[in-house]
Formats: structure tokens, C-alpha cells, sequence
């Protein structure tokens, strides 16, 4: 009777906590900081084949967004990030250091990776003011989609302040399909 | 009946140490993770212990004006004392450390002399600094913070009054060093101010970074698009790695280089071509690693003006592995100083550890 109670109780302990960490890692989560203007002029980033993005912008534009002629996968341009020139000069005479000494050639070495990533992040912020005076676009929509189990996640940048105003992290349920999960971040992008 | 009530006893004890999160291990900065703990976070680096051992060494006096040389025994003495009184640290004084070192001929020593002295001094940390009178009656001083026989090195700046008011001054280093001495390696000089706008580099992506916008989002802050603006991040574990190091104004923490590694010869046997090739890695070492102090600060002008409004700050996060810990460094971009930085901060997840950084920066 008491090994009966003790077994029952050990699993309850065990199981409860497991079941609540489950849910808890697929929360979703939203925020938005303003209000976006009906029929708001935006582009689309988002990383799938080009079928699955016509759908995508499809659902965008049935829901009343004007949706514009700028379609990319990313913002990625690998010459941005690793583009190391300067390392070729240098990249030999290194003599054997002592485990606490760091190399003048080793600092120089980390400290040009490191304003590659800090260049890559300013280009990337001319790129987008780039994309709002070329394509004529306000917002641009990232979003990644995922299969049930996974968390699908959108968010909205204005272009005139390069703020983020909109975050949104959906738990894809069982019966979504890209029309669904789209429709729904639309809704809740634009009911703002 | 006893039995039974003995059972159900252990079964709440068991189920008291499985939720009560003050009792789950924890380390860092937060220590624990209840609601009361956050909301009382930033108070806790006051709390930090520090070191058990520092080494007080020079304060030279760095301008020509003569009449103040009496500083130069006046401030490591006194913040010896500080440390000492105020936060029971074991101290090896200025002077015990003038008579090592001048057996060893190294009275006089900069930052590449650091290694070499490291096998004379028997403690865990070396303090050193200078100081510059300025006007309006008041001093600037300059520290450094060097953890014995490692290859990096702290460095912030202060400014007080002289005079009377110099043991406000020396108590502010003294707490600083204290901080910076503890193994979560806490360096504060200014609060977040309210409602402004963020910058983030930060090597999670996707749905976990949303998490990490949400916390500073709902703190009322504005979040620039930086990392934002992409579906995945470039960023990852190793290359962040690269900006643990960072020269800002008032503040920096970087790796101390050996100058005899750069080998650039020339004589009257090198022809043209090979001067014209060894000036340009001269030029190199000078920009990326003699100098690096003004690229920093150069770039950090360069994001402050990347948005049509200014971005006020840069917050630079390394997650590891399991997203429970982060180290962080927070720029001041319109001044180019570090005000935050912090080797180690624990939490149960993304949001958590965001909570807990926010917390610490802006109270």
C-alpha cells in the first residue's frame, strides 16, 4: 500500500514537471510598438521554394496589404561578411608564443573578424534604407515558417525608422498550413 | 498513519526542492531566480565579493605639472586601505610591490611587462594606474586591472575632486576593482536610461532572438533592426567570441599582444617592392592592433548614426550552448563607453537571462 502511494506520487512528481516544460517551450509570445497604416507597402523576406512564396504573398495581399515587387531569401551577401583582405599581408611570421601571450598577429587577426561583423550589420542597415527608396517599401516582413511541434516567428521592421515594431513567435498547431499561419500573423500585424 | 505522514512529508520536501527556484544551482550575477531576486538584481553587484588577493601597484602621474606628485603615493595607498577595510580583500601594498619589483629591475613597467611580472607577485590579481590633474579643481584617473599570468587586461577611467573629495573617488575605484575581481568580472558605470533605442549582436536567431527583443521591447525600449532584419544569423558561438574584447571610451577590456611577435626587416638588401610590402603590414599592425582603441570607437560613431534617429546603445550578448548563460558588454554609443559588462549571467532560459541582464544594467 505504502510502495503503491510512494510509486504514485514519484511519477506524478516526475511527470507534471516534464509536462510543463513541454508546453512551456513551445509559449508563444507578440508584441507590437505601433500601429501600421491600412494597406501598408511591404516586402516580403522569407526562405522557401518560389511556389510555397507565391502563397505567402498571396495570403499578405488578401488581407489588404500592398505587397511589393522586392522578394529575398535573406539579406545575405557572404563577400560583406568575409571579406578579409587585409589578412593576406599578414598571415605569416608568427613565432612559437607562451600559453598566457598573445600574438600581435593573432589580436590583429580578431580584431579585423571583428569589425567585419560589426561593417556587415551597417551595410545591412544602408541595404534596408536602400530597399525603401528603390522598391518603395515601408515595412518589411521577416518570417520563418515551421512544421508542428516547431515555432513559426514573424517580425515587422519600419523602414523610414529601421525600428522593429512587430515580434511575433506562433507554435505551430497541427492542422496549419502555410495559408493559416500567414493569415494569422497578417491578422495580427495589421489589428494592431 | 506515522508512515504516511512521513511519506507525504518527503513528497513535499521533494516537491519544494523541485520548485522552489531560489534552490535550483545557480551562478553568476543572478544567484537566484525568484521574482523578488530580479526585481532586486542590480543592488546584488554591490554585493559582489572580489578577489582574495590584489596587488596595489604604481599611480603615476602622467602630466607635467610637478606639484602634484604627492598623489603618486597618496592614491595607491589609499586605495589599498579601501579595499581593504571596505571589502576585507588581502592586500599586497604599493610599497611591498616597489621592493619585488626593483630587485627584479622593473620599477617602471607597462602592459607588455605584465607576463614577466606575474611570476614575482603571489596574488591573484595586479592593480595598477595614472592620473592627470584637470581643471575646474578636479583629477582624472586611469586604472588597470590585470588578473595575474593571464593575456588580458581591464581598464576604466574616473573623475573626481581632489582634495577632500578624493576618498569619494578612491571608494568608486575601490568598488569597481572589487566588482571586476569577482568571477563574473561586473563592470557598471552608468544606468540604461528609459525609452531609448537598442542595437543587439547576439549569436541565438529566429524564434529564441524574438525572445530576447520581447524582454527589452516590453522594458519600453526601442529595438533598431540590426540582426533583425535577418532570417538567420551569421553570428555564431566563435566569431562573437571576437568581440569579447572591446575598446570604448572610458572603458576597455583587451588582450595584452606581444610586441616581439611582429618581425618586419628591411636593410639596404631589400629592394623597393619589399619596403613598399613590409610598410604596408606595418600599417596594418598600427591600425588592428597598436591601435585598435580608435577603430572601436570609430565604429561605435558609425552604428550611433546607422538609423535616421540615433541609436543609443549597443548591447552585445553571447548566449552559450544551452541559452542559460550569457556574458554581455553594453556601450553608451553617444558617448562611446562601456557602461555594462558582465562575464556571467545565469537563467532558466532566453527570457529569463534577458529579464536578469535588463535588470542589472537598468537600475
Amino acid at each position: 500500500m505504502l510502495y503503491k502511494k510512494f510509486t504514485k506520487n514519484i511519477i506524478l512528481i516526475t511527470v507534471i514537471p516534464f509536462f510543463m516544460l513541454s508546453c512551456s517551450t513551445k509559449k508563444g509570445l507578440i508584441h507590437t510598438s505601433a500601429k501600421l497604416p491600412s494597406q501598408a507597402k511591404v516586402g516580403i523576406v522569407i526562405d522557401s521554394p518560389n511556389n510555397l512564396k507565391n502563397a505567402v504573398l498571396v495570403t499578405f495581399m488578401n488581407e489588404g496589404f500592398r505587397v511589393k515587387a522586392f522578394n529575398a531569401s535573406d539579406l545575405y551577401s557572404m563577400e560583406d561578411i568575409y571579406d578579409i583582405k587585409d589578412m593576406k599581408k599578414i598571415s605569416y611570421k608568427i613565432k612559437d608564443k607562451k600559453a598566457s601571450e598573445v600574438s600581435a598577429f593573432e589580436k590583429a587577426y580578431d580584431n579585423i573578424y571583428k569589425l567585419h561583423f560589426y561593417n556587415y550589420e551597417l551595410n545591412k542597415a544602408s541595404t534596408l534604407q536602400q530597399i525603401r527608396s528603390n522598391w518603395d517599401v515601408d515595412f518589411l516582413i521577416v518570417l520563418d515558417l515551421k512544421d508542428w511541434e516547431n515555432v513559426s516567428w514573424a517580425r515587422v521592421i519600419n523602414l523610414r525608422t529601421l525600428d522593429i515594431e512587430f515580434i511575433e513567435n506562433y507554435p505551430t498547431k497541427y492542422n496549419d498550413n502555410i495559408e493559416t499561419i500567414i493569415t494569422h500573423f497578417a491578422k495580427n500585424i495589421i489589428s494592431r | 498513519m506515522k508512515n504516511n505522514i512521513l511519506l507525504n512529508l518527503t513528497v513535499l520536501l521533494v516537491c519544494t526542492s523541485l520548485w522552489h527556484p531560489g534552490l535550483k544551482g545557480q551562478t553568476g550575477v543572478s544567484g537566484t531566480d525568484s521574482p523578488a531576486a530580479l526585481e532586486s538584481a542590480a543592488p546584488e553587484i554591490t554585493a559582489l565579493k572580489g578577489a582574495e588577493t590584489i596587488a596595489v601597484g604604481n599611480f603615476i602621474n602622467i602630466s607635467s605639472k610637478n606639484e602634484f606628485n604627492y598623489l603618486e603615493s597618496i592614491l595607491p595607498t589609499a586605495l589599498a586601505s579601501s579595499l581593504s577595510t571596505k571589502y576585507k580583500i588581502n592586500i599586497i601594498k604599493p610599497k611591498e610591490i616597489e621592493k619585488i619589483l626593483k630587485v627584479k629591475s622593473l620599477e617602471k613597467y607597462t602592459e607588455q611587462d605584465l607576463h614577466n611580472i606575474s611570476s614575482y607577485i603571489k596574488s591573484k590579481y595586479f592593480v595598477y594606474g595614472s592620473f592627470e590633474p584637470q581643471k575646474n579643481n578636479k583629477i582624472k584617473t586611469v586604472i588597470h586591472v590585470y588578473k595575474v599570468s593571464s593575456s588580458s587586461i581591464f581598464t576604466f577611467t574616473d573623475e573626481g575632486f581632489r582634495e577632500v573629495e578624493i576618498f569619494s573617488l578612491i571608494d568608486r575605484i575601490s568598488t569597481h576593482i572589487k566588482n571586476i575581481t569577482n568571477p563574473a568580472m561586473v563592470y557598471k558605470s552608468e544606468n540604461l536610461k528609459q525609452n531609448s533605442r537598442l542595437a543587439v549582436l547576439t549569436n541565438i536567431q529566429g524564434e529564441d532572438l524574438n525572445r530576447l527583443y520581447f524582454e527589452i521591447m516590453n522594458k519600453g525600449h526601442k529595438l533598431n533592426s540590426f540582426q533583425g532584419s535577418s532570417i538567420y544569423n551569421n553570428i555564431e558561438k566563435e566569431d562573437i567570441d571576437k568581440l569579447h574584447y572591446i575598446s570604448s571610451e572610458t572603458a576597455s577590456f583587451r588582450k595584452i599582444h606581444d610586441k616581439n611577435t611582429i618581425e618586419l626587416y628591411y636593410g639596404t638588401w631589400s629592394g623597393e617592392s619589399h619596403f613598399k610590402d613590409i610598410k604596408e603590414q606595418q600599417g596594418i599592425y598600427e591600425k588592428y592592433t597598436l591601435n585598435y582603441s580608435i577603430m572601436d570607437k570609430k565604429t561605435f560613431a558609425a552604428i550611433n548614426k546607422a538609423a535616421p534617429d540615433k541609436i543609443d546603445y549597443l548591447l552585445i550578448i553571447r548566449f552559450n550552448k544551452n541559452k542559460k548563460k550569457a556574458w554581455i558588454r553594453c556601450v553608451n554609443l553617444n558617448t562611446r563607453s562601456l557602461i555594462f559588462s558582465s562575464a556571467e549571467i545565469a537563467g532558466k532560459s532566453v527570457n529569463d537571462v534577458a529579464q536578469k541582464i535588463l535588470a542589472l544594467i537598468s537600475s
